[in-house]
């Protein structure tokens, strides 16, 4: 028995080894985003960023229209567009995001340039956000990324 | 060297030695976790002397980068070379080579990714193989040098290229064999992901740019990397630029790197540590805390393999891509297709394992713990709402799959799908199946929950009725039902068949996973198809949504993202002032390189020069006007502008055009331009152009594709979009006054056949017709045969593929053919064999009949276009051709090119051979076919990446002889069935009979050979000295002959050992009478002797009688201690035989004893709880205890006996307990007492034995309890005894 707690002992000192590399493996949280901001195309602006999909999630419907420089392309449930989009940040790091144009009428849409960091490159690609007022709330239809 | 080798042997053996058992554990253990340790410490160090020696490190690096990109080029180069020099050897070779064998013998696969061409002297194409546009003359006209390689580009595509001279039947011929190293679309085994620089990219990690010219200078940035691409000659011919790698990226690289390394032993420390753990709780006293230790260490392991992304990491991107699954569920643990996959086996483990744990103690739990009926009543009623819980579950795990998945199940292309589908197909088969398996387990508490005074008939009454009961209830109750009540009926049902067939007629391993597999697919399958019918409704909503959406912003962002994107390009400025650019060519690679190719918009590309005018375009459905619109021109054009052309009265269009300019060193020289047009049609359809440029077998969830009615409504009126299939007035005026009032929701309404299901939504800036309804045919959601089949091949083939190799994995050692596996093999090989030569025969012949179609189409269609082109052709000139082919493509709705001479004079697709996608010149695709009789003939090729068959015929009009060719692409041949459905029908169909008729194989090879493993066994218990065994067995004929024959001999010979034991015990005891008698007699004589000389000297008062008296006494006495040694000798002789000492396997042997009985009237379970396996005994000896146990059972009415083996540190504790009259009181205290019995046959003497047998290995065996409900016994046994244990 003092054995098997021993052993128990030792499973938890290799778990103190894994949590920096689950650390790692977690996406960076920018603390300067944790603030709370109800404004759909501040919670945009911060995630497109910083890189964190849980800023806008929020406003993701059922499905949602996904076109993105990586090769997606077609309709996607909230669930994958968070994967998605969170995958697409890994591969494209953000550095910058700006609005070049909003909309915000009940069929509205944002453009905008996002700087990013690829294969050692900073580059820029032009998107386009369609956001939509149904049931009191703002869903985001379309993310276009290019 | 000999110290050495004895050193080296010595330290091996104290290794090895201590690498025994369970050390070796131990030792990896700590191995592991010191490597951990030492890679955490020195990470730190070794990314300081990293940042240290960067620079020389960049330099080692760049000298890498250029050497890997050099032997990756030589090595392509190399094989380009010896391809052609191959060719050449062969000509040589083949004196008597005439240009058709040559040709033919150039379109065998070994050069298929080459493109060769022949020139004769005067440089004109003889053949090619070329399917991509490029014509072998402008090549040559690269002014090739001969064995010498060179690039050749065209917009579209970049290729090397090797020139040389060959000889056929003496004539000379110019030789060009090209290799494409870049292409901008899909075709023929070439893809943009295969191009030169992409690979190169990927080795790098780093962005890779590559010149194909040998003018191209060194970048001076400062950041890249430049170096010459030589060629075989040593010339330079091209460059490439590489993004130089940064210290940063270096470093990071290195983390994750270290990280993953690390991830990777601290699995390995875990997973050993989990064994480790194994071995030791099987010494914890409470025995139910090791089962729950177990489970949590498989949740733990899997939630740690997710958090160290082990081992997805190591998978091929498209197993871990969230675009083709990610749920939310448990955080993510199922975010990509190969998680998900990971979580199902994990899962799958823990089912099993809480399978096994509970398979013999649910039994137990009821029989010994819980006897109260109110607690039975109320874990019956938990373990219902546990079981519909478990059907939620499921269902719920389905609908994930298919709603947040972009995989199209029902919809691929091939009848095996691609690795991501099958990965998903074989994930929720896992759960499924999982699920079904714990299902089983709550239903087996159920089932022995109800009373054990019901019958068996009784308690399935109950459960068949409450159970569907409890589920219609429990979805009635729920506001948002998963699914419907009957799927909802239909999953318990057949989880409940599924029980019956399992558990209740107990059933081998095999067959088990064979039925609860084939339910699983079932379950599976239907749910899939339930949830996909709910996706392609959740479609019509979405469409409906996007429909109703103005597109002008979006519009706008495609034309202002794709157009600035074009005029950035760096390989622009050099290809459009380049005087040989095929400016149309260029077009379509700018636009196959820009967003628009990807969006379900018409759109255009075009090309002009600094006065606006048009140098070439690329149209995917704009028509000549809308290219560059007159305002476009007009306009003064400094920076990027759109204009809105749309035509206003046409709501449901909206048309955008751009123009932006070209700067060369900062002045204008020429403009690009773009326009869009989305109309509501166009985005219900794929564009047959667009879809050239597409991956053939992309089945992702895209905007639906499918025959959707789409309408516009007004107050009064209806106007139609696409479909024709509109409602009737009074249902139009229903639909408005319901959309008036909600603004958007489902509608029904009737159509000419059936009814229709829509959405209605109230479009943004709606002008005249406020309201846009999206509807299908409801028949369109209904189940469908193709679905299913569709589904079940995939899950078919995964079974049989997890049976084979659990089949194999069950052969240890010789392969035992049984009589039964004989007769399964038998019924399959039957079966089977017809059953694949059919499917292959029909698939062919419905392949066949279908080329024949299309074939006699094409024929039809072009036999209509030469009757066209007859009757309307005047005798004039041939612009007036011109005119009657537009004709012929406008009125005949036909598409159809026409060549002179093997050159295109007019084409329905003029577009995509002005952009060089489609050679002008048609002599090299047709110089195979001139020899074939008939003016026509057919050829397969690709047009981008589609496989196309193309008829070509020689018409005459206006007495010239012309090529007509019309192809199956651009003109649709509607077929019964296409390949597709044919292969899902008939490999469904018949996937479903294989596996139906292993099923029915299987019972019927049980059936027929149920009294041979009867007789085997009967035998065997024959064997093992058990003669009352009889066989009881419905059999008709030989058969039962054959059984009866056994009983009459197993009855003789039961009657004979009686005889005969009873005739050797007499023999015996006459024997032992005359031995004992001979033996006393020897003693006796002479104590008779001299007992009658010592009374004669008593009575003659002998003066010797003293002296006598001692002697005689002596003897007497001498004589009795014989006597008494006589009498040992015998009793030692009437001992039992001396015990063989060996270690038992008691639950092989408690197995092999329940087999003996498998046929007779009595259900005989082990319930086997200890850790303890085995023991030391005589394995006969303890056998025949059993034996006579059992039997004793049988012979007091017993129909059940239960074996519960438990262990405590010292003692196994061996209870059989059976179902019989038990033993009355007055007789308990005898039953161990020699000849004693209250049977009619035997002896009384099997109990006696055994009591004997267990107290000589120190033993002990009673009687725990025995009343009219039956008997148990106790046995107790050491569980390890010494020599000195054993009585002798």
């Amino acid at each position: 028995m003092k054995k098997f707690f021993i052993h128990i002992k030792l499973l938890l000192l290799l778990m103190s080894f894994a949590v920096p590399n689950v650390i790692a493996a977690m996406p960076e949280q920018d603390e300067q985003i944790q603030k709370k901001d109800l404004q759909i195309f501040s919670d945009i602006e911060r995630t497109f960023s910083s890189g964190n999909i849980s800023l806008i999630s929020s406003y993701f419907p059922s499905q949602i229209y996904l076109s993105l420089s990586n090769g997606v392309n077609g309709f996607y449930s909230g669930n994958q567009a968070y994967y998605i989009l969170q995958d697409f940040f890994q591969l494209y790091q953000p550095i910058n995001f700006k609005f070049t144009q909003r909309s915000d009428t009940d069929n509205g849409f944002a453009t905008g340039i996002f700087t990013f960091e690829n294969r050692n490159k900073k580059g820029t690609a032009q998107v386009f956000i369609s956001i939509e007022y149904s049931g009191a709330k703002w869903k985001i239809s379309l993310i276009t990324i290019k | 060297m000999e110290n050495f080798a004895n050193y080296y042997k010595i330290v091996s053996r104290k290794l090895s030695a201590y690498l025994q058992g369970e050390k070796k554990l131990y030792v990896f253990l700590t191995a592991i976790f010191f490597v951990v340790i030492i890679i955490g410490f020195f990470s730190p160090s070794l990314l300081q002397n990293k940042r240290e020696k960067w620079n020389h490190e960049l330099q080692d690096k760049l000298s890498e980068i250029r050497k890997t990109s050099q032997s990756t080029f030589d090595e392509r180069q190399s094989k380009l070379i010896n391809t052609a020099n191959e060719i050449i050897t062969f000509s040589v070779k083949n004196k008597d080579l005439t240009i058709s064998t040559f040709e033919s013998s150039l379109n065998d696969e070994n050069f298929e990714q080459y493109q060769i061409f022949l020139l004769d002297s005067t440089n004109n194409e003889v053949f090619s193989n070329a399917q991509a546009g490029i014509v072998g003359q402008d090549v040559w006209n690269e002014n090739v040098e001969l064995k010498t390689t060179f690039f050749y580009s065209t917009p579209l595509l970049t290729s090397l290229c090797y020139g040389d001279r060959i000889h056929i039947q003496g004539r000379k011929y110019n030789l060009i064999i090209a290799s494409i190293f870049e292409s901008t679309y899909i075709t023929k085994g070439v893809t943009p992901e295969n191009n030169f620089s992409s690979g190169l990219e990927n080795i790098f990690n780093s962005e890779v740019e590559v010149f194909y010219t040998p003018a191209k200078a060194k970048s001076l940035d400062g950041r890249y990397y430049s170096f010459e691409i030589p060629n075989n000659h040593g010339q330079k011919i091209g460059l490439i630029t590489v993004a130089k790698p940064t210290l940063k990226a270096e470093l990071k690289t290195f983390k994750e790197e270290t990280g993953k390394t690390q991830s990777l032993f601290i699995v390995a420390g875990i997973i050993l540590l989990g064994i480790i753990l194994r071995n030791e709780t099987k010494q914890l006293k409470k025995k139910w805390i090791k089962p729950i230790l177990e489970m949590l260490f498989l949740v733990f392991l899997r939630w740690i393999l997710f958090a160290l992304k082990f081992p997805i990491d190591y998978f091929p991107e498209e197993l871990t891509n969230p675009n083709y699954f990610s749920s939310a569920f448990a955080g993510g643990i199922v975010k990509s297709p190969m998680e998900f996959l990971l979580t199902a086996f994990f899962f799958c483990l823990i089912v099993f394992y809480i399978k096994n744990y509970f398979k013999n103690r649910i039994a137990d739990f009821f029989e010994t713990k819980l006897k109260n009926l109110v607690l039975r009543f109320g874990l019956a009623l938990i373990s219902i709402f546990i079981l519909l819980l478990s059907i939620r579950g499921i269902a719920a795990a389905v609908k994930s799959v298919v709603f947040d998945s972009s995989l199209r199940y029902f919809d691929t292309a091939d009848l095996i799908p691609g690795i991501p589908h099958l990965v998903m197909h074989i994930a929720i088969f896992l759960v499924t199946l999982s699920a079904i398996v714990l299902i089983q387990v709550v239903l087996k508490i159920i089932y022995l929950a109800l009373p054990g005074t019901f019958s068996a008939k009784k308690k399935t009454i109950i459960v068949f009725l409450v159970i569907p009961l409890c589920a219609v209830i429990f979805v009635l109750v729920q506001k948002q039902p998963l699914i419907s009540i009957m799927l909802f009926l239909f999953a318990i049902i057949l989880a409940l068949i599924v029980y019956f067939i399992t558990e209740i007629r107990e059933t081998k391993v095999l067959k088990y996973l064979l039925v609860i597999s084939f339910a699983s697919s079932l379950l599976t399958i239907s749910l899939m198809n339930f949830f996909n019918t709910e996706l392609e409704k959740e479609e019509i909503k979405r469409t409906a949504i996007f429909l109703s959406r103005s597109q002008e912003s979006y519009l706008n962002f495609l034309l202002n993202e794709s157009l600035t994107k074009i005029v950035r390009q760096p390989k622009l400025t050099d290809l459009y002032l380049s005087s040989s650019t095929n400016y149309s060519s260029l077009s379509l690679a700018l636009w196959l390189q820009s967003s628009l190719r990807d969006e379900k918009v018409i759109s255009s590309i075009t090309l002009l020069d600094n006065r606006k005018k048009i140098l070439g375009y690329f149209s995917c459905g704009v028509s000549g006007e809308q290219l560059v619109p007159q305002i476009a021109q007009a306009a003064i054009t400094k920076d990027l502008q759109i204009f809105d052309i749309s035509d206003k009265t046409k709501q449901w269009q909206k048309i955008l055009c751009g123009i932006i300019p070209i700067t060369v060193r900062n002045q204008i020289a020429g403009y690009a331009a773009s326009t869009v047009i989305f109309t509501v049609k166009n985005a219900l359809s794929v564009n047959s152009t667009a879809a050239l440029f597409q991956q053939p077998e992309l089945n992702l969830r895209t905007l639906s594709e499918k025959n959707f009615n789409v309408f516009l409504l007004a107050e009064d009126k209806i106007y139609a979009i696409s479909g024709n299939v509109l409602p009737s007035a009074d249902d139009a005026s229903r639909l408005y006054s319901y959309l008036s009032k909600e603004k958007e929701g489902w509608i029904n309404y009737e159509g000419a056949s059936e009814n229709l299901l829509g959405f209605g939504i109230q479009r943004i800036n709606a002008g005249s017709h406020p309201y846009l309804v999206v509807a299908q045919k409801e028949t369109a959601f209904s189940f469908s045969l193709f679905n299913f089949f569709k589904l079940f091949i995939v899950h078919s083939t995964f079974l049989l593929a997890v049976l084979l190799i659990f089949f194999l994995t069950r052969i240890k050692g010789k392969f035992r053919l049984t009589f039964r596996s004989q007769l399964l093999f038998a019924f399959l090989l039957i079966a089977v064999l017809p059953i694949i030569a059919l499917a292959v025969y029909n698939k062919n012949s419905v392949e066949q009949k279908n080329i024949t179609l299309i074939h006699n189409s094409l024929k039809e269609k072009a036999g209509l276009a030469e009757n066209y082109f007859i009757t309307q052709i005047p005798n004039n000139g041939r612009k007036q051709l011109q005119k009657v082919f537009e004709d012929a493509n406008k009125n005949l709705l036909l598409s159809f090119s026409v060549f002179d001479n093997s050159q295109l004079i007019y084409s329905s697709q003029q577009n995509l051979y002005d952009a060089a996608l489609l050679s002008k010149n048609m002599s090299s695709l047709l110089a195979a076919k001139k020899d074939q009789p008939g003016n026509g003939y057919f050829v397969k090729h690709f047009i981008g990446s589609r496989e196309v068959i193309s008829y070509f015929k020689t018409i005459t009009l206006n007495n010239q002889e012309l090529l007509l060719e019309v192809n199956d692409y651009f003109n649709q041949i509607p077929v019964a069935l296409n390949f597709v459905e044919v292969n899902v029908f008939l490999f469904g169909v018949y996937s479903l009979a294989i596996v139906l008729i292993i099923i029915v194989s299987s019972l019927l090879a049980d059936q027929i050979s149920l009294p041979i493993r009867k007789l085997t066994r009967a035998t065997s218990a024959v064997a093992h000295g058990d003669l009352n065994v009889m066989l009881n067995d419905n059999s008709m004929g030989e058969m039962k002959e054959l059984l009866s024959g056994f009983n009459i001999m197993t009855e003789e010979l039961r009657k004979n050992q009686q005889e005969l034991a009873e005739l050797e015990r007499e023999q015996a005891w006459k024997e032992m009478a005359r031995q004992v008698a001979h033996e006393i007699k020897n003693p006796l004589t002479p104590m008779k002797l001299t007992l009658q000389q010592l009374v004669a000297m008593y009575k003659t008062k002998s003066k010797n009688f003293d002296s006598l008296f001692e002697k005689v006494s002596e003897t007497i006495l001498a004589q009795i201690e014989t006597l008494s040694q006589i009498a040992s000798e015998f009793s030692s002789f009437a001992k039992m035989p001396s015990l063989n000492l060996t270690e038992i396997d008691l639950k092989k042997s408690l197995s092999e004893i329940i087999l003996l009985f498998n046929d007779e009237n009595i259900s005989i379970s082990l319930n086997y709880h200890a850790n303890a396996t085995t023991l030391m005994g005589d394995e006969s000896q303890l056998k025949r205890m059993f034996i006579n146990l059992i039997r004793n059972s049988i012979q007091a009415t017993a129909d059940a006996v239960s074996f519960t083996i438990d262990e405590d540190e010292k003692y196994l504790f061996i209870k059989v307990s059976d179902n019989g009259k038990g033993i009355p009181d007055k007789f308990l205290h005898k039953i161990f007492t020699i000849n004693f019995t209250t049977k009619t046959t035997g002896m009384g003497l099997g109990l006696k034995l055994a009591k004997k047998f267990v107290e000589s290995v120190n033993g002990d065996i009673s009687v725990k309890e025995s009343s009219s409900a039956g008997t148990t016994f106790l046995i107790r046994f050491l569980k390890e005894i010494g020599h000195q244990d054993v009585a002798v």
